[in-house]
């Protein structure tokens, strides 16, 4: 009975499904271990990402005159408060063996970085450019230069548009849902011609009536 | 890590069961006897022998032995080994063991056949019974040709009087389908396949599986009668199952000539006949399939009409050319012989200087080639004549000729090679009286050729047709008679 093609295909649909689930998971925690690994120049961590955005920010503010702080000081300042906050989605947790940058390695880094999204730049720098209004306000208030609000401003999830255009093709449930079918599918397929030779018949003898 | 080692479970489960070794390929077999005969008389153990197409050592006997005899009879072999195509043989044993009724299958493709229903003749051995068939019309002159193995087609042939005189012909294609056992109109597409006109006195010869050549003839209908132009092609390959084929240098408006399909090329041999002048003709000519045209090869050394083309295999089964035998006047160019090697014929040097017409001739299984009957130099003859290749370029005789080998001397005979036999059927007596009579004849080595037994056919039959089919059973159809006119009864000769 399940030789036939309607319990083939339902077993194969099964099958498939499990297998691209299975395999879902695993890779894309796989995924996030390399993404967050040190020593890896293709990947940025949080701490970089935040470094290069705190710069960002504090080089639009020496271009507007309005502040007289060094910018290169207030990408050190807000680095440690930062570090702690979470960063745009799980890819964005710090490393714990960060550093200080100067000024010029921030730019650098900066310029180095691959923000494929204009929508996620765009948000960045109006976050930053927030932060360092509401940092004005409550140092100007408290008279506390350290101390500030630790907003984050990012979405708390990632923006569907942004997250297709980021994500891996591995880590798409797709491709493992075709790669499941195919495996699946090549295994029964297999089985079942490699088998054949011991499948059996059975004949029906009967004599025509006249 | 749970969840993922369950869902494997269910994978490897699901694997299992779509592989699981209880798949059972379902066939239905249908046994056909005879209408004049119980070929269960006498039987007290079925012998089942399944076959593998692809090696015949690889072979399964299931014996069967009913406890209420035969007459119910309704059983299931079960478990059996698959194999992708195979053969059923089913032998009926008395209670010595002899094999007394016997039928086998064509070759059975199991995945094709599955679910479906196959039949097989069942009858007496060296036997001639009467199947439950029937042609779609009587007809006499008609030709057989068995382009496959599942199927022999009928084309042709004429509506005939008790007298003898001939009526109209006939358009219809009959097919006779071995692995069903039922006869039908040829069918292609969505209608029955019909020639434009009748058609007598022609020629068929398979090209493969799928095509035909049916060449020459003429069509009657009453008084008015007209030459088949040009020669057509019985296609299942095309939407167009017609086709009209070229000829080169060739008049294909003739009958009573002679065609066979040169072995192992799509190619047709064509010579002699009678052109609407009543000219008797001496040129060959080759069809050749991939182009669609009939072209002149070579001239036979004498005008020819109603003799035979004969192919003729070395030992190791090579082709090596045609004999070309009979309907020549001129008694001293009785047989031509053309080589595969050849651009020309040439006639055979024989001490046998005869006219040599209504004779048939068959391809023995080992190559050889053997004319039988026929009126020698004007007498209905009881002698069959063997063809000696080896004795071409040699002092030996080439055409043996052995006298009273067949036990009643016969024209117009059919003539069918099976195994290591010969079935001569039918034809005129010395008196030319309609013959109900079939010979076996047994080849030995050499010139050792016997007569086996002499059968009796239900009805006497000139003018009909027999082959060899792919079941191993002999087809004898149609034909006419003095007493029943023109026939449309089916005979078959299980060996």
């Amino acid at each position: 009975m399940f030789f036939s093609l309607r319990y083939t295909t339902c077993w194969l649909l099964i099958a498939s499904f499990s297998f691209s689930l299975i395999m879902h998971y695993p890779v894309r925690a796989f995924a996030e271990d390399t993404t967050a690994a040190p020593g890896d120049k293709s990947t940025v961590t949080g701490d970089e990402a935040e470094r290069a955005n705190s710069a960002e920010a504090a080089e639009e503010n020496a271009d507007s005159g309005k502040d007289s702080e060094s910018p290169a000081a207030d990408a050190e300042e807000t680095r440690p408060e930062k570090a702690s906050a979470p960063g745009e989605g799980e890819a964005l947790k710090p490393a714990g063996n960060s550093r200080k940058l100067s000024p010029e390695e921030a730019v650098k880094l900066r310029q180095s970085l691959k923000i494929k999204s204009r929508r996620k730049l765009k948000q960045t720098k109006e976050k930053d450019a927030e932060d360092s209004v509401m940092k004005r306000i409550f140092d100007a208030a408290e008279g506390k230069e350290k101390e500030r609000f630790n907003v984050d401003y990012a979405p708390s999830e990632p923006d569907p548009e942004s997250a297709d255009e980021e994500t891996p093709f591995y880590k798409h449930w797709i491709f493992w849902t075709i790669i499941g079918v195919g495996a699946v599918s090549g295994v029964v397929i297999g089985l079942k011609y490699g088998l054949s030779s011991n499948k059996t018949m059975s004949i029906d003898i009967s004599r025509r009536e006249q | 890590m749970k969840n993922t080692l369950a869902l494997l479970c269910l994978i490897l489960l699901s694997l299992i069961c779509a592989c699981e070794d209880t798949e059972n390929l379902g066939l239905s077999l249908e046994l056909v006897t005879p209408d004049n005969q119980d070929p269960f008389e006498g039987v007290t153990q079925l012998s089942i022998e399944i076959k593998d197409a692809g090696n015949e050592d690889r072979k399964t006997t299931y014996p069967f032995h009913p406890a209420d005899g035969f007459d119910d009879l309704s059983f299931r072999l079960k478990d059996l080994d698959r194999y992708s195509s195979f053969g059923i043989e089913i032998r009926g044993e008395n209670a010595e063991g002899e094999i007394i009724s016997r039928g086998r299958s064509t070759t059975i493709n199991a995945g094709e056949m599955e679910n479906d229903v196959f039949s097989v003749y069942f009858a007496k051995v060296n036997g001639v019974s009467v199947p439950p068939l029937s042609l779609g019309k009587a007809r006499s002159g008609l030709r057989i040709v068995v382009p496959g193995d599942n199927d022999a087609v009928i084309i042709g042939g004429s509506d005939m009087n008790s007298e003898g005189t001939e009526l109209d012909t006939i358009a219809e294609v009959e097919n006779l389908s071995v692995l069903k056992y039922v006869v039908g109109n040829l069918n292609y597409g969505d209608a029955d396949l019909r020639l434009a006109s009748g058609v007598a006195e022609h020629s068929v010869s398979y090209l493969d599986s799928a095509n035909i050549l049916v060449f020459g003839g003429y069509s009657r209908i009453g008084e008015d009668v007209s030459y088949l132009d040009p020669p057509l092609v019985i296609s299942a390959n095309v939407e167009e199952y017609l086709i009209e084929t070229e000829t080169e240098n060739f008049n294909p408006q003739r009958a009573q000539h002679a065609a066979v399909p040169i072995p192992g090329m799509r190619q047709v041999f064509i010579s002699g006949g009678v052109n609407s002048n009543g000219e008797i003709l001496d040129d060959a000519a080759v069809y050749d399939d991939e182009t669609h045209t009939t072209k002149k090869v070579f001239n036979l050394k004498t005008p020819r009409r109603r003799h035979t083309h004969t192919p003729i295999f070395d030992s190791e089964g090579k082709y090596t050319g045609i004999l070309i035998c009979g309907g020549t006047e001129e008694n001293d160019k009785l047989c031509e012989w053309w080589s595969s090697d050849s651009d020309d014929s040439r006639v055979i040097e024989s001490d046998l200087h005869a006219v040599l017409e209504g004779h048939a001739s068959a391809t023995l299984s080992d190559g050889r080639a053997i004319v039988a009957g026929g009126t020698i130099n004007g007498q209905v003859s009881d002698s069959i004549m063997l063809f000696r290749m080896e004795c071409l370029e040699s002092t030996c005789e080439p055409l043996k000729l052995m006298n009273s080998v067949l036990e009643i001397a016969r024209s117009g005979a059919s003539l069918s090679s099976f195994g290591s036999g010969l079935l001569i059927c039918g034809g005129i007596d010395i008196s030319g009286n309609a013959l109900s009579s079939c010979e076996v004849l047994m080849i030995g080595e050499g010139t050792n050729i016997t007569h086996y037994s002499t059968i009796e056919m239900a009805h006497a039959r000139i003018g009909h047709a027999s082959v060899l089919l792919p079941d191993g059973n002999i087809l004898i159809a149609g034909g006419w008679n003095q007493t029943e006119g023109v026939l449309d009864s089916m005979e078959i000769y299980t060996p």
